[in-house]
């Protein structure tokens, strides 16, 4: 009647049938109407907030069954208290002087010019950036974590074009995209909640794209939504992604799957890869 | 055209200190002395791409990299090369690759 599966290698067994109801192995043991709590043995339980109480109770075909509530609840119109984590800050400036890009290429470090796509991209082991250089002076920096960072390393590549021997003016820099990810609390029901915020703004494709693709008016943030509870957003500024999420959390609420926790919070599975492209 | 990348291998150098010799002693015109150079560019990459099956590896941490014109410069740091037979650490390296492919078939 009721299943126990194993959510992910190294978490608290979770269960996932229909009632969210575990079988215990020694019913009899347990009187009627008895409350008993279930001590976690897998530690990441013990430190997570999903400490739960158990009720036992006492079913008509003389199973019993335990139901697990969560102690704590969290507050699920508040998104005050969300990890929101920046994993891309893209940037551009200008440097106020043609470049010639065959220079560069040849007098700095770690570039990649290749002449037919007209470019060149420059990549920055501190802080972590990725410069793609026009020969217009236009510069854009990607890959930076943090807007602060990428202020930081876009001045470092004007620095360095100026030790080539440009004559470097630092000019119009501005934060042009953001990427940020963050967890739900619970997976989601996105077949649900693509029903209830059909229109313009909210669009679900499975067979284009496994999630949710929703834009807030407000912020102008683009959000995609997986069942797994993992958000991820666009936006302008670090502040309207941040707000973004914020504040399409409120309405999650009534489309959790409860019996599926994000214990963690663990948004390494939700990140991009690495991997970059060389060109 | 082929590349002249190994004008400055230790072959390559004493092959051009020679005829700068025997240009000195005016037994050659330094015209058939630069045809001698473009005859061993053509012969080492030859010889190089079809002759040569030993197989060295190396390992080390990338200091930088520079790709332009379609030559990659890498400078290595800590680097190990492994024959079959032995084992050289360097310090510090320089490794200058052109594109071998593409050049094998402009000769043909």
């Amino acid at each position: 009647m009721s299943k126990v599966s194993i959510i992910r290698p190294g978490h608290a067994v979770q269960k996932l049938s229909g009632q969210s109801n575990i079988t215990l192995k020694t019913p009899s043991v347990l009187p009627e109407g008895m409350h008993g709590t279930v001590l976690p043995t897998c530690p990441k339980v013990t430190q997570s907030v999903f400490q739960s109480v158990v009720k036992v109770e006492k079913m008509d075909n003389c199973e019993t069954f335990v139901k697990e509530e969560p102690k704590i609840k969290h507050d699920l119109q508040d998104g005050s208290r969300l990890h929101i984590s920046v994993c891309n800050v893209v940037s551009s400036f200008r440097v106020r002087c043609h470049l010639n890009l065959r220079q560069i290429a040849l007098e700095s470090i770690d570039v990649v010019y290749r002449r037919e796509t007209q470019k060149v991209v420059m990549r920055m082991r501190n802080p972590k950036c990725t410069a793609y250089i026009w020969s217009s002076g236009k510069i854009v920096c990607t890959g930076s974590t943090s807007s602060d960072n990428a202020k930081k390393s876009a001045k470092k590549f004007a620095r360095r074009l100026s030790k080539i021997g440009f004559r470097v003016k630092f000019a119009d820099f501005r934060v042009v995209n953001v990427l940020a990810v963050c967890k739900m609390p619970y997976a989601i029901d996105i077949n649900q909640f693509s029903r209830a915020n059909r229109g313009r703004h909210c669009s679900y494709e499975p067979e284009l794209h496994p999630g949710v693709t929703f834009r807030d008016t407000t912020t102008k943030a683009t959000l995609k939504i997986f069942s797994t509870g993992s958000v991820t957003v666009t936006a302008r500024s670090v502040e309207k992604a941040k707000a973004g999420i914020r504040n399409i959390y409120p309405m999650f609420q009534d489309f959790y799957k409860y019996e599926k926790p994000n214990l963690e919070f663990d948004v390494t599975d939700a990140l991009p890869s690495d991997n970059e492209d060389c060109s | 055209m082929s590349y002249q990348l190994y004008r400055n291998t230790s072959l390559g150098n004493s092959l051009q200190e020679s005829l700068d010799e025997l240009i000195q002693s005016q037994q050659i015109t330094p015209q058939l002395a630069l045809r001698v150079l473009l005859e061993f560019d053509k012969a080492i990459n030859h010889g190089l791409s079809s002759r040569v099956r030993n197989r060295v590896t190396f390992r080390g941490d990338l200091n930088t990299y520079r790709f332009c014109d379609n030559v990659w410069t890498f400078v290595l740091k800590n680097t190990e090369f492994t024959d079959c037979l032995m084992k050289v650490k360097v310090e510090k390296v320089k490794i200058v690759a052109c594109d071998g492919r593409n050049a094998a078939t402009k000769d043909d």
